[in-house]
C-alpha cells in the first residue's frame, strides 16, 4: 500500500501502519509531534501539521473498514526541501469511493472560496452519528500548500485502497 | 450553583466554569474521544446559567465574566461544540449577564488568530485576541 511522490527513501520521517484506535492516534501524536518539532519549521506550520495529521488519522479510524494484516490503514511524513508530505492510505467500501473523490474534487476546485460553506455548516448542521463534523477533509485542504493529491485502487470487488497526499 | 471542573487529558482541555469565583476558563488540546460526552456537561452547565441569569447578572455588573479560551489545539468535531458554546455565552451576554471573551493564541500562531477571528463573527461577538509566548 506504500506508494509516494518522494522518490528518496531517506526523507521518510515517520511511518505507521497498524490498526487504529482513539489511544493509539494519541500515542502517535505524541510521538509525531516529536518529531516534527525538531525541524526549523515555522510555529504554524508545526500546527498545520499536527492538526493535518489529527484529521487524517480520526477520518481512516472513523470511515474505514474493518482490516485485518497486511492491509492495515498507514499513515507516513515525509520530509525533503523544507516540505512536509502527509500520506494515508487505508481500505473502504468501493461504493463509497466516488462520493469521496467528489467531495475532495469540490474542495480542491473551491477552495478557498467555501468559507462562508463551512461556516454554514458548523452552524446548522449536526454533528454526525460518529461524532464527526464533516470538516476533516476542509481542514486538510486548508492547511495544506496545494490540492489534496488522491488516488484509488480497486482491492477487490467490495473494498478498494484509498490514498492521499498533502504538502505542507 | 456547583462549578464545573474538568482536568485536563493529552486530548481534552481543562475546563474551569466556577461562576462563584467568577472564573472561566477552557485549557488546551481538544480532541476527545467521545465529543458529545465531553462537551455536553459544558453545553448544560451554560444553559443553566441562561436559564437563571437574574439570578447571577448582579454579580457581573461592574466587571463581566470574562471567558477564557486558551486552545493549543482543536479538532473539527470540537469546533462545533466550540461554535454552541461561544453562542451560549452571547446568549447569555445579550439576556443581561455581561460577558467578555478572551481569545488566546500562541506567537506565530496565526492560524488559531484567524479561527478566533472566524468564531467571533459567527458568534456575532468581539473578542479580545491575546497573543502569548510560543512554548
Amino acid at each position: 500500500m506504500r506508494k509516494s511522490k518522494f522518490k528518496n527513501k531517506d526523507s521518510e520521517i515517520f511511518f505507521y501502519q497498524g490498526p487504529l484506535s482513539f489511544d493509539r492516534i494519541t500515542a502517535l501524536l505524541v510521538d509525531f509531534e516529536k518529531i516534527i518539532k525538531c525541524y526549523p519549521v515555522e510555529k504554524v506550520r508545526i500546527k498545520r501539521l499536527f492538526s493535518t495529521a489529527v484529521e487524517i488519522l480520526e477520518n481512516m479510524q472513523m470511515h474505514g473498514v474493518k482490516y485485518t494484516e497486511p492491509l492495515y490503514p498507514y499513515f507516513r511524513v515525509l520530509y525533503n526541501n523544507n516540505l512536509f508530505c502527509i500520506e494515508s492510505g487505508n481500505l473502504m467500501a468501493t461504493s463509497e469511493v466516488k462520493f469521496l473523490q467528489h467531495n475532495i474534487d469540490f474542495l480542491n476546485q473551491n477552495f478557498p472560496s467555501l468559507t462562508d460553506v463551512i461556516k454554514g455548516n458548523l452552524l446548522n448542521r449536526e454533528l454526525s452519528q460518529k461524532g464527526g463534523a464533516g470538516l476533516g477533509l476542509y481542514i486538510v485542504r486548508r492547511n495544506s500548500q496545494g490540492d489534496i493529491i488522491y488516488k484509488s485502487e480497486m482491492f477487490d470487488q467490495n473494498l478498494s485502497i484509498f490514498i492521499i497526499q498533502v504538502y505542507i | 450553583m456547583k462549578p464545573l471542573i474538568i482536568e485536563e487529558t493529552n486530548a481534552t482541555p481543562q475546563i474551569i466554569f466556577d461562576i462563584n469565583n467568577k472564573k472561566f476558563e477552557i485549557k488546551g488540546c481538544s480532541r476527545p474521544e467521545n465529543v458529545r460526552q465531553f462537551f455536553l456537561p459544558v453545553v448544560e452547565w451554560l444553559e443553566e446559567v441562561y436559564l437563571n441569569v437574574d439570578q447571577y447578572k448582579e454579580q457581573f455588573t461592574e466587571k463581566p465574566a470574562v471567558f477564557t479560551f486558551k486552545l493549543s489545539y482543536f479538532n473539527s468535531a470540537s469546533a462545533k461544540f466550540i461554535l454552541d458554546i461561544l453562542l451560549l455565552i452571547n446568549r447569555i451576554h445579550r439576556n443581561g449577564l455581561l460577558c467578555s471573551i478572551d481569545w488566546h493564541y500562541e506567537e506565530g500562531d496565526e492560524d488559531m488568530l484567524d479561527v478566533g477571528k472566524e468564531l467571533a463573527e459567527m458568534v456575532d461577538f468581539d473578542f479580545r485576541y491575546i497573543q502569548v509566548a510560543s512554548r
